[in-house]
């Protein structure tokens, strides 16, 4: 592939990209509830499930909402209310090992080849190149499918595939600090090196790093629920708001609230989480003065 | 939609000029269309790898709904030739390849060609045009932000974009499924159609649902790339020397805020391609996508081999035409710099 733009662009491309600017501060606080909501619910779910989420009901299926269940029943019976509950922890946990993978590889595979440049940059950028330019989830479905499916396979093709992306945005906001005189003046009072790249240009640089981590969070979640949605991710019988999808798509049209409210939740999810990782940026990248 | 370079008086050395950068353009496309050849192999070798190496094998798909004795997995290793080294049964399937033979599929039995090029037509409308509507929805409002900055309309529109970029695609195929097609009844329910108009019909959500997501990416990046345009100096200079609002827009700042535009427009394409998968599904649509989706979910392993090809085929060819296109749009992308 050409890589036209020079590295500068490319950052700024990159990070306007995942840069909001201004969130409105309903979107903020709303989105900060929803995240805090799920992650309650991921550790204390399953106290407050109305029903059992795993308890088949071969007798109540595909019951539309009542008192008892409160979103209905899927085609086997199980409450629908519970099993998007018992869903948040799937929901946080697959996501987060992604991002955090590609945050901890991003950063350290990115200020290493932007800040040595060389060798070591060449070879890491040919390699970012190369796994930038495969279709990720396309991929993911073709491993995950054929090697025989599973949420942890699925996370791990999908922490792999998605490290390129950090390492090339992280590489060039560490490209536009080795530029800048504090990094000349620690390396005059003699600073080893790796001090320089990850105590001092990761700190500064950090608002970006959290900011593609909380991005490709919500981009894990998707493409998490879409594998599962494909039957691929998650096993059968676990509950994973993707999975309930198709299990529950026959419902549409004589339930669509069952249907539609996992996907309401990884969408509410996702957007919350974009929101949040823009505003981080926005707050603080380059002491906040970016903002526009 | 690419604005035509203006038509220039060739004195004889610009004519030289024109005439070398026209050679240069056919040998980098050459140059380009001869890593498709490396490339696909390499694809071949790992779509090969990946199948065979699959737990069981393709003899566990094979077996899958028969009774097993020793004499029928030799018949069928036979049959196959999958007794032979893995180097050998390589070199017969992708010999057969070059031949435009690319084996039956172990499900269905049909050739797997043939089922590619009998469903190609869904997806390759689908893909036509979500990004037709991608691009001529999502680049207009894009600009239409960056022109508004921080207004009510950007952010409104921001706020859309962000919606249709982290809303996964099944979840908007279902939401438009139901609302569209169930309670306002305008669009069938599942299915490819019969005859042309039906067709369309029946594939007009699914495309809308595919180019919505798409939109909601190029919008966001041509309103990026527009205010970057914004805040450079020639733009400045062009409004102080009293040039209309539209012109510095139009003529100036769009021109430069596409090569980013273009730049991602491979994104945009696999994604697409991606994303076709997943609506695929949604409706029911018997495309390439679901087509992937049944070949890797029932082990069927001269299909998956013979689709990955395809699609690896299909994206490279694409990135390559938009490389292409964008030499045409950045006119001063210099000759030793698109070489690599």
């Amino acid at each position: 592939m050409v890589a036209p733009a020079s590295d500068a662009t490319t950052t700024k491309w990159f990070v306007r990209r995942i840069s909001l600017r201004r969130v409105p501060p309903i979107f903020m606080t709303m989105s900060v509830i929803v995240v805090g909501l799920i992650v309650f619910l991921a550790i204390f779910g399953s106290l407050i499930e109305p029903n059992d989420p795993f308890q088949q009901d071969l007798l109540d299926t595909s019951a539309p909402p009542s008192p008892e269940h409160w979103l209905g029943t899927d085609p086997l019976g199980r409450d629908i209310l519970s099993r998007i509950i018992a869903g948040a922890d799937s929901a946080i946990i697959g996501p987060f090992i992604v991002a955090f993978t590609g945050l901890l590889a991003g950063s350290g595979f990115g200020i290493l080849s932007g800040y040595m440049g060389g060798t070591a940059d060449m070879v890491i950028q040919r390699l970012v190149d190369f796994m930038f330019a495969l279709p990720g989830l396309l991929i993911a479905i073709v491993i995950v499918g054929v090697v025989g499916g599973g949420y942890w396979l699925a996370v791990l093709v999908l922490s792999i595939l998605n490290v390129a992306g950090g390492v090339r945005l992280i590489r060039g906001a560490a490209l536009e600090q080795r530029a800048l005189p504090y990094v000349e003046a620690a390396r005059t009072l003699g600073v080893p090196r790796w001090r320089i790249m990850y105590l001092h240009i990761w700190r500064n640089i950090s608002p970006i790093v959290f900011a593609n981590a909380a991005l490709d969070f919500a981009l894990a979640l998707v493409a998490l629920s879409s594998l599962s949605y494909l039957g691929l991710g998650s096993q059968p019988g676990e509950a994973e708001w993707g999975r309930m999808l198709s299990e529950n798509q026959s419902l549409l049209f004589s339930n669509p609230a069952g249907v539609l409210a996992p996907a309401l939740a990884i969408v509410f999810f996702a957007t919350s989480v974009t929101i949040i990782g823009d505003w981080i940026y926005d707050r603080f990248s380059y002491g906040g003065r970016t903002g526009r | 939609m690419l604005p035509e370079s203006p038509p220039q008086e060739a004195t004889p050395a610009e004519g030289a000029a024109e005439r070398k950068r026209r050679r240069w353009l056919a040998r980098y496309v050459a140059r380009r269309l001869l890593i498709l050849i490396p490339l696909v192999f390499l694809v071949s070798v790992a779509a090969f790898t990946l199948t065979h190496a699959a737990p069981g094998g393709p003899i566990a798909t094979l077996l899958e709904n028969a009774p097993t004795s020793p004499e029928q997995i030799e018949a069928i290793k036979e049959k196959y030739k999958l007794g032979d080294p893995l180097p050998v049964q390589y070199w017969d399937w992708i010999s057969g390849v070059a031949q435009g033979d690319f084996g039956r599929s172990i499900l269905t039995n049909e050739t797997v060609l043939n089922e590619i090029t009998s469903r190609l037509w869904v997806t390759l409308s689908l893909n036509i045009a979500g990004i037709a509507l991608a691009i001529l929805v999502g680049v207009p409002l894009g600009v239409l932000a960056a022109l508004r900055r921080g207004r009510f309309l950007d952010r409104a529109l921001v706020t859309i974009s962000v919606f249709f970029m982290s809303t996964p695609v099944f979840a908007l195929g279902l939401f438009a499924l139901y609302l569209f097609g169930f309670r306002a009844g305008l669009f069938p329910l599942f299915g490819p159609g019969e005859g042309l108009v039906d067709r369309i019909h029946h594939l007009a959500l699914p495309a809308i649902v595919l180019g919505l997501a798409g939109m909601g990416f190029t919008m966001r990046l041509t309103r990026a790339a527009m205010l970057e345009q914004f805040d450079m100096d020639y733009v400045a200079f062009a409004r102080a020397r009293g040039l209309g609002s539209f012109h510095v827009t139009s003529r100036y700042a769009f021109r430069n805020a596409l090569i980013p535009v273009t730049t991602a427009a491979g994104l945009l394409f696999t994604g697409l391609l991606t994303g076709s998968v997943l609506v695929e599904t949604v409706f029911g649509l018997p495309g390439l996508g679901t087509l992937l989706v049944s070949a890797v979910t029932g082990g069927d392993f001269t299909m998956v081999q013979g689709l990955l090809l395809f699609i690896a085929a299909w994206i490279i060819l694409v990135n390559i035409a938009v490389d292409v296109l964008y030499v045409f749009i950045d006119p001063r992308v210099e000759f030793d710099k698109a070489r690599g």
